[in-house]
């Protein structure tokens, strides 16, 4: 969802060959098949999960991080944290806390900035689970 | 000829290039199966009148759109190995390298195995363990013993055979297939190679390893092991990978709800390191242990990527790679829980 690869666009274009083979097969499909739908059937539930929860998590996490940069010390930290504010989407999310980690660990400076990141990110590991186990709203 | 039977003659030359059946052989039928996702697979039925027993057999396949470059030519090797080994294996029968077969790329044939495989993020699957668990434990102790016993395999056979990796190189080996396939920076994915490369275990003699050695990657039949398959991750290194990437809450079953508790749904953690312990003469130790599930998780990570990149690319078409981007939080969550953040 967040540092997760594939956009819901790619994900939604996924289901088109199954389905297109499925609509012109003759007789019942072979396992392969069987497997390839079900796991299209899979991603359209895990899918509609994460579209429905991600606008809430996203803007949980920036301003989880943004509290979690705030007594940072370090330029490096001051730098993340408007590169974080001003990411268009996850992808700089990522870049930016990737190098602020890597600078952070490497410089042993500023660790209760770290420790408060880690913290943030251990957290969205589980909010990210129930987001796609939650059972869906019918609007 | 249409593209079954010729796949079919193939497979069929090829076993009788080498001896497997007679010349008037015939194959009744062959079905492609739900397999991995470097390989795929297929399950022959052959009738040769000069040979009673010949019956069913499984083609496995390197197709081009593979989502990891694995060698398949070394898999079968390993398997040609591991023939007499007390580790319970299918035989093979024959090889064929040509990446322009009617099958899609190189392939061999071997036995297919009695039993079927059990999928531990399936409840009625992980239900079907804990009652063999509870029963009578038979399934765990073919699942340790037979880990056991490759582990023990003296490593002189394999050498040349099998690619040897070290720490260091298994781990650099999966960094760089991660920072190919990556679509996205994944903050918790690159500190924890920073992580067990800080926390790197004292060297041990290396040993097969089988590299993905779980419960889904066994036959079953009668309630017992009746084949360990899926050799295309094996290496020759540190046997505790093949420890560590069992103790990961995702081979337990963990997806979006909790696995099983027992030890790749299949064992108490403690009864599963005593036992192999006393089989191999070597002390499981947990720390060392976790340090390696962490480096199972990032090649399992590693894998995924290079499948969803492969699959961005529209160089596969299997919607299963797409679908593998929802495993990783789970695997970071095992990588945030591991690294103690």
């Amino acid at each position: 969802m967040v540092f997760n690869p594939l956009e819901p666009s790619s994900l939604v274009a996924a289901l088109g060959p199954p389905l297109r083979a499925a609509a012109k097969a003759e007789g019942a499909p072979d396992a392969y098949a069987r497997g390839q739908l079900l796991s299209g059937t899979s991603i359209v539930r895990l899918l509609a999960a994460e579209l429905e929860g991600r606008d809430e998590l996203l803007e949980w996490l920036r301003a989880e991080l943004d509290t979690a940069m705030a007594g940072g010390v370090s330029e490096a930290v001051a730098v993340a944290r408007r590169q974080i504010e001003a990411a268009p989407g996850t992808a700089a999310l990522g870049e930016a806390l990737a190098v602020l980690l890597a600078t952070l660990r490497e410089s042993g400076e500023d660790a209760a900035t770290q420790a408060r990141v880690r913290a943030v990110l251990r957290r969205l590991t589980e909010r990210e689970l129930e987001v796609l186990a939650a059972p869906r709203s019918r609007a | 000829m249409r593209a079954g039977a010729e796949r079919a003659e193939a497979a069929l030359a090829l076993m009788r290039s080498v001896g497997s059946v007679s010349g008037r052989a015939r194959a009744i039928d062959l079905v492609q199966i739900e397999g991995g996702w470097s390989r795929h697979t297929y399950r022959l039925a052959v009738a040769d009148p000069e040979r009673p027993a010949a019956g069913e057999y499984i083609v496995r396949v390197r197709s081009a759109e593979s989502v990891l470059d694995t060698d398949l030519g070394q898999e079968f090797r390993l398997y040609q190995l591991l023939a007499d080994e007390p580790v319970p294996t299918p035989r093979v029968h024959g090889y064929e390298p040509a990446t322009e077969t009617p099958f899609g790329g190189p392939f061999f044939v071997m036995d297919r195995v009695p039993g079927d495989a059990v999928n531990v993020w399936r409840d009625r699957d992980r239900a079907r363990l804990e009652r063999s668990w509870e029963r009578d434990r038979s399934l765990a102790a073919d699942f340790v013993d037979n880990l056991a016993a490759l582990h023990r395999l003296p490593i002189e056979r394999f050498e040349g055979a099998v690619v040897a990796r070290d720490f260091r190189a298994m781990v650099e080996h999966w960094r760089g297939i991660y920072e190919w396939g990556r679509l996205v920076r994944d903050p918790v994915v690159e500190e924890a190679y920073a992580w067990v490369l800080d926390h790197e275990p004292e060297p041990v003699p290396s040993r097969l390893v089988h590299g993905d050695y779980r419960i889904g990657n066994c036959l079953i039949d009668g309630g017992r092991i009746s084949g360990v398959l899926d050799w295309e991750l094996a290496f020759i290194g540190d046997h505790r990978f093949d420890l560590g990437y069992l103790a990961l809450d995702y081979e337990a079953g963990q997806f979006l709800a909790p696995g099983s508790a027992l030890l790749g749904a299949v064992a108490e953690r403690d009864w599963f390191e005593r036992r192999y312990g006393e089989a191999t003469g070597s002390e499981v130790r947990r720390a060392e242990v976790d340090v390696f599930a962490a480096v199972g998780a990032l090649m399992l990570i590693a894998i995924m990527g290079n499948g969803i990149r492969l699959f961005a690319d529209g160089r596969t078409a299997d919607v299963r790679a797409a679908w593998s981007r929802f495993v990783f939080p789970v695997l970071r969550r095992d990588l945030v829980r591991l690294m103690g953040w």
